[in-house]
């Protein structure tokens, strides 16, 4: 199933062509609530309501000065404002939250690999078609949301700074970077506990899911 | 990674797995109806925006939290249009919303009107 509906882009795309100023308000009032939702996945819930609001109003703001550019190209209206939505909502995660968002894909590279090489984890995945790994990346998603607060943000301070861990050095920074979000002295036992308990809830929903090599079952 | 356990090893590989899948698959995009339900806080933050936010920005009379200055604590509830709809009862709001949507379908109309009459132009004018 595609993400965005082919017909609502069609339509906003033609009134982005004919009537910029009309679009914008069509836009508006028929998917801010989608926006705005999809702010709050982008952050895994982690912005508080009035964060969200400014992420939304950024949104617009910018949507605006886009459009009024010359040369604006219109394709892909609904794509092009949840992309402009994205780097938003993470711009006020880390300039409020203080959360390192890291979006350098190069930069984890090399962490993934030595972690995955010859892990029947690893293969597992591997064995899954393209539209496999999508509903698998659609699951873990759909986990992580379900996590309480706490072990949200300590799962996405692990994520995010995945490639600063050491095999034997994980907690410490890790609780730093809680540390960072939370304003707060982290103990590192237990922010250790909060996410051995977030990896459990995630390995049994995906378990639960059938992706039985999660655990060594035959994929 | 020599000297790790068994468990170790599969719990890393699980991490490494996790944080490729959520990094690396971080720009894709979800059906609108996966996407996670607002509270009824996060809701009336956003309907804080107003009935006529849209009229405001087009006529470029809302600033964002960064125009207004390093020194403004971006953090705390503060609408940007503040003040703007002290006094609005909830009546006045909802006569506001009948309007745009009023509005929004005039102005539907008229587009797609105008781009018939187009058409029917360029259709003579080859026949």
């Amino acid at each position: 199933m595609s993400a965005v509906n082919p017909v609502v882009e069609g339509e906003l795309e033609y009134y982005l062509r004919e009537d910029p100023d009309y679009a914008l308000r069509h836009l508006y009032e028929n998917y801010r609530l989608e926006i705005t939702q999809h702010i709050k996945w982008v952050t895994w819930g982690m912005l508080r309501p009035e964060e969200l609001k400014d992420a939304f109003q950024e949104t617009m703001l910018a949507l605006v000065q886009k459009v009024r550019e010359p040369g604006f190209d219109p394709s892909r209206p609904l794509r092009m404002v949840k992309a402009i939505a994205r780097n938003k909502a993470l711009d006020i995660l880390r300039e409020r939250r203080r959360h390192r968002v890291n979006t350098n894909h190069d930069a984890i590279l090399d962490a993934l690999a030595e972690n995955l090489q010859g892990s029947d984890v690893a293969f597992g995945h591997g064995l899954l078609s393209p539209s496999g790994k999508v509903e698998f990346w659609d699951a873990v998603v759909a986990i992580v949301l379900t996590l309480p607060e706490r072990q949200r943000v300590v799962a996405r301070a692990f994520i995010d700074n995945f490639e600063d861990f050491g095999a034997r050095d994980t907690y410490r920074p890790l609780a730093d970077a809680v540390s960072a979000i939370t304003g707060q002295m982290e103990d590192v036992v237990a922010v250790k506990s909060a996410w051995r308990e977030a990896r459990e809830k995630i390995r049994a929903g995906l378990v639960e899911r059938g992706y039985g090599f999660i655990d060594g079952s035959a994929p | 990674m020599s000297g790790q356990s068994k468990q170790q090893r599969t719990d890393r590989a699980l991490d490494a797995l996790l944080v490729s899948v959520i990094r690396l698959g971080s720009e894709k995009e979800i059906d609108a109806e996966r996407l996670p339900e607002l509270t009824k806080e996060e809701r009336a933050a956003l309907d804080s925006l107003g009935p006529d936010f849209m009229d405001r920005i087009l006529a470029g009379e809302t600033s964002s939290c960064e125009e207004r200055g390093p020194a403004t604590d971006c953090g705390k509830s503060e609408p940007v249009l503040s003040g703007s709809f002290e006094g609005f009862g909830l009546n006045r709001a909802q006569e506001i919303e009948a309007e745009t949507a009023d509005e929004l379908e005039r102005r539907r109309r008229e587009i797609v009107e105008r781009k018939a009459r187009e058409r029917e132009k360029g259709g003579r004018s080859s026949a």
